[in-house]
């Protein structure tokens, strides 16, 4: 697998102009993503998720180590706007990332930035409306879209930039059931049609979808694994204080009861499954 | 569901008039230069011929007549006022009516009814202007006219991003000042009674509240915007395109003919 | 103090084109003291009802009734229902102000018109209650983290003590464990106040472990009424209305395709389910 983003060494503190030097935000983190791949990145409030997703596009810049997009540094200052445009961001908040007065608008903006002729402009936002199913809506203010509309609008901006990456940062927390599947359901359709998608979540359900989960705990990579396998540990997944899915609860539960039911069970079918046979058999 | 939104937007009605499909820019310059024509009057032609325009305006705009009266009302108060003002204080020619130490003259009559009539022009046409231009054309508008004073240290682009993230946040933050303000009056906040100081210090658990968030929306946004890689006003395209058409010249021709006639008229 | 609501309609903007129909003809009865869960999904007018509840909207047509202080659309004077209904809004962190986390808190019972020191107590009564140490109390409410803000800003609505307490979303936006901390905390405080508790929520798993009674509206109506394990075993229905069953009732659905006899539908929580499925397994193992 070709890798899209390298990490080496990588850490980060913020320079404060009177107190000095912050404590270490994130520290050490060596890690490659890979071209297409899906990934999310999970881990407690403060453990330095968003800190991550900050310095993949260069808003911030490693205080030690380097982080190599497509090739590119991102300590290199004349690369940043290349790096931008392989790397777009979605935030967590609808409203703070929408800088356009109309649909339209809002999605030319990065391009604007970059000069991309008028003429192109006009083809790619009927492209990306189309995409992420907000056509029609050209001429819309965005204070009248709804919550999953809003993170629609912020992908269509990015998607219009033709990105390698796409990083989400708690995308979906603010949004309602109905704009979360809006939202997951755009994030799935961009790993099918092969862009690299990071997820920074606190969602396990939403991890589930991911090949590859990551978790952050005081600014150290503590695991990473597929998400079936994080189920297995699932006194880590405790400690980090993450949401177990219920088939997982319930499987535990009923293994501490004294139950023989087998530890590598993650799924509701599988679980279904074996307590229907264990109910059963008696 | 922002139910005091519209107000604050602005009077932009949406149409498709051919005041609406004229370029901001020479609208912008029109009314510019229309309100100072309109001291040049001095006479009944000329005011005539002032009130004809301003009319044909009025008809082209395809706006039913009490929406713009509507949005008016304040204006004609304050007309009233300055009427009556000149009224009572104009001095010259006969004594019309007399009470005491007041009286009516002759030319007070004639002032009220010329100065009112000015206002009334002048502020009809600046509201044709802000009906048939959205904030945000006339942003446009206002951006291109200064562009050429960006060589003299005008900061054209970034008054006009300025003005239209204003325009993009003004809704969202007044809808956030409406929820501060319940949250507060269900804890018992009173903004309704009391004396001014009393009143304007019952605003203060909002308007905290409001400027943090504010301040923080700041924040978030100018992340965004850099990470949609915004460097400034340089090397940008614009999707908006300002195109002056055949209706902008003759829109010209018209404001010259105006001055034209109304310096002739002159006397 | 029960709630009663007649043939409640609301209607924003009335009488202009932004005219907006937000309830129609809502009518329900939420017993005191009881936990009540009003769901449904967005725009369903939820909102819009507990608004109503706390006084701080009047009817368009119908009334509602707080123990014995009656709304329509002509009330004059909602205030009376002030300090005896209480909403803890979403992001309630949004509306802190003051200097230090009691003075915020005091805001409430102060504007109630009580002294200073019985807001005093209260303050200190309200910050056990949602369990904030006693040595935040002199901080500025701004250095504190995200949860402890948001135990502050129910703080501030628990310390006016209301008979009926509102929380529209209250833990959006927390992790999982601060969602259960601040939910467990309303619920003993509620048996131990006697309070009745209406909770907002998008999440059918916190409105399966809590409630006692469920409200579902759809399209500014109120669609059913009921227990949470009758509302929530609809099925099909529920989904026409926008929403989802709790994991627990999909997963015992699933089970009971193919188990006979069936395990009994009403289980809501994992607690529930997995004392079902051990009890069945024991009864299995020693006939």
């Amino acid at each position: 697998m070709e890798p899209i983003i390298q990490l080496d060494g990588v850490g980060f503190r913020y320079e404060l102009p009177r107190e000095g030097k912050s404590d270490w935000s994130l520290r050490g983190i060596r890690l490659t993503v890979h071209r297409g791949e899906h990934l999310a990145v999970m881990g407690p409030n403060g453990s330095g998720k968003s800190t991550l997703a900050k310095l993949l596009n260069g808003l911030l810049i490693p205080s030690e180590g380097c982080i190599v997009v497509d090739g590119l540094d991102t300590r290199d200052g004349k690369t940043l706007p290349a790096v931008r445009r392989k790397v777009g961001m979605v935030f967590q908040n609808p409203d703070n990332q929408i800088v356009g007065t109309t649909v339209k608008d809002d999605v030319a903006f990065g391009m604007e930035n970059a000069g991309i002729p008028r003429k192109e402009m006009l083809e790619r936002i009927r492209e990306v409306l189309d995409r992420v199913g907000l056509n029609g809506l050209e001429a819309s203010s965005p204070h009248h879209l709804s919550g999953g509309q809003k993170q629609r609008l912020a992908i269509a901006g990015v998607l219009a930039m033709r990105p390698e990456v796409v990083v989400f940062d708690e995308a979906t927390s603010m949004l309602d059931p109905a704009g979360r599947k809006e939202v997951l359901q755009a994030m799935e359709e961009l790993h099918r049609t092969g862009t690299t998608v990071i997820h920074i979540t606190h969602s396990v359900r939403e991890a589930f979808c991911a090949e590859r989960v990551l978790i952050l705990e005081n600014g150290k990579i503590q695991w990473q694994g597929s998400p079936r396998e994080l189920f297995l540990q699932s006194e880590e997944v405790c400690r980090w204080s993450l949401e177990v899915p219920l088939a997982v609860e319930l499987k535990n539960r009923l293994r501490e009861r004294g139950l023989p039911v087998r530890q590598d069970i993650v799924g509701t079918e599988e679980l279904v499954e074996t307590i229907w046979t264990l109910l059963s058999r008696n | 569901m922002s139910r005091l939104a519209n107000p604050i937007l602005g009077q932009y009605v949406p149409g498709t008039s051919v005041l609406h499909r004229l370029d901001p820019r020479s609208k912008l310059v029109f009314v510019f230069l229309f309100m100072m024509a309109v001291f040049l009057a001095n006479n009944v032609l000329s005011y005539m011929l002032l009130v004809l325009v301003t009319a044909t305006a009025v008809f082209l705009s395809e706006i039913p007549l009490p929406l713009i009266f509507r949005g008016l009302k304040p204006v004609l108060y304050l007309i009233g006022l300055t009427a009556f003002l000149h009224l009572w204080m104009t001095r010259g020619g006969d004594v019309l009516w007399q009470w005491g130490p007041v009286s009516i003259h002759e030319n007070g009559i004639v002032q009220a009814g010329w100065t009112s009539l000015r206002f009334f022009i002048l502020v009809l046409m600046g509201t044709m202007l802000t009906l048939t231009t959205s904030p945000i054309e006339l942003t446009d508008g206002l951006e291109r006219l200064l562009s050429p004073l960006t060589r003299l240290g005008v900061p054209a682009h970034e008054l006009a991003l300025m003005m239209s993230i204003a325009l993009r946040f003004i809704p969202t933050l007044w809808e956030e000042t409406e929820k501060i303000m319940k949250a507060q009056r269900a804890r018992g906040a009173d903004f309704e009674s009391g004396g001014l100081y009393r009143r304007a210090k019952s605003y203060i658990p909002v308007l905290i509240p409001l400027f943090i968030s504010a301040f923080r929306r700041a924040e978030e946004l100018a992340l965004a915007m850099e990470a949609r890689g915004y460097r400034g006003g340089e090397g940008r395209t614009r999707i908006r395109e300002l195109r002056y058409r055949m209706a902008d010249g003759i829109l010209l021709a018209v404001l010259l003919l105006l001055v034209g006639c109304l310096l002739w008229l002159r006397n | 103090m029960d709630i009663v609501i007649q043939k409640l309609t609301h209607v924003y903007m009335e009488g202009t084109p932004f005219e907006q129909r937000a309830l129609t003809g809502v009518d329900l009865r939420i017993p005191s003291g009881s936990f009540a869960a009003i769901i449904g999904a967005t725009g369903s007018g939820k909102s819009t009802l507990i608004q109503h509840i706390a006084g701080l909207l009047k009817p368009s047509r119908g009334w509602l009734r707080i123990g014995n202080i009656e709304i329509g659309p002509d009330t004059r004077d909602s205030s009376r229902l002030r300090g005896k209904v209480g909403v803890v809004f979403q992001y309630p962190e949004h509306q802190l102000f003051e200097e230090t986390v009691a003075k915020d808190i005091a805001f409430g019972p102060l504007n109630l018109g009580l002294s200073a020191l019985e807001a005093n107590r209260r303050v200190e009564r309200a910050m056990e209650w949602v369990g904030l140490p006693r040595e935040l109390a002199s901080r500025s409410p701004f250095h504190l983290s995200g949860g402890q803000m948001r135990r502050a800003a129910v703080a501030g609505v628990l310390a006016m003590e209301p008979d009926i307490l509102v929380l529209d979303e209250p833990t959006a936006g927390l992790d999982p464990v601060g969602r259960r901390q601040l939910l467990d905390r309303i619920a003993w405080l509620r048996r131990k106040r006697a309070m009745t508790v209406i909770l907002v929520s998008h999440s059918m798993e916190e409105a399966a472990r809590y409630a006692d009674r469920l409200y579902i509206l759809h399209r500014g109506r109120k669609v059913m009424e009921g227990l949470p394990a009758d509302l929530f075993t609809m099925g099909d229905r529920l989904a026409k209305w926008g929403l989802e069953e709790p994991e627990a009732v999909r997963l015992v659905r699933c089970l009971n395709e193919r188990l006979n006899p069936p395990l009994p539908e009403s289980l809501l929580t994992v607690e529930d389910l997995e004392e079902a499925i051990v009890a069945r397994w024991e009864e299995g193992k020693s006939p």
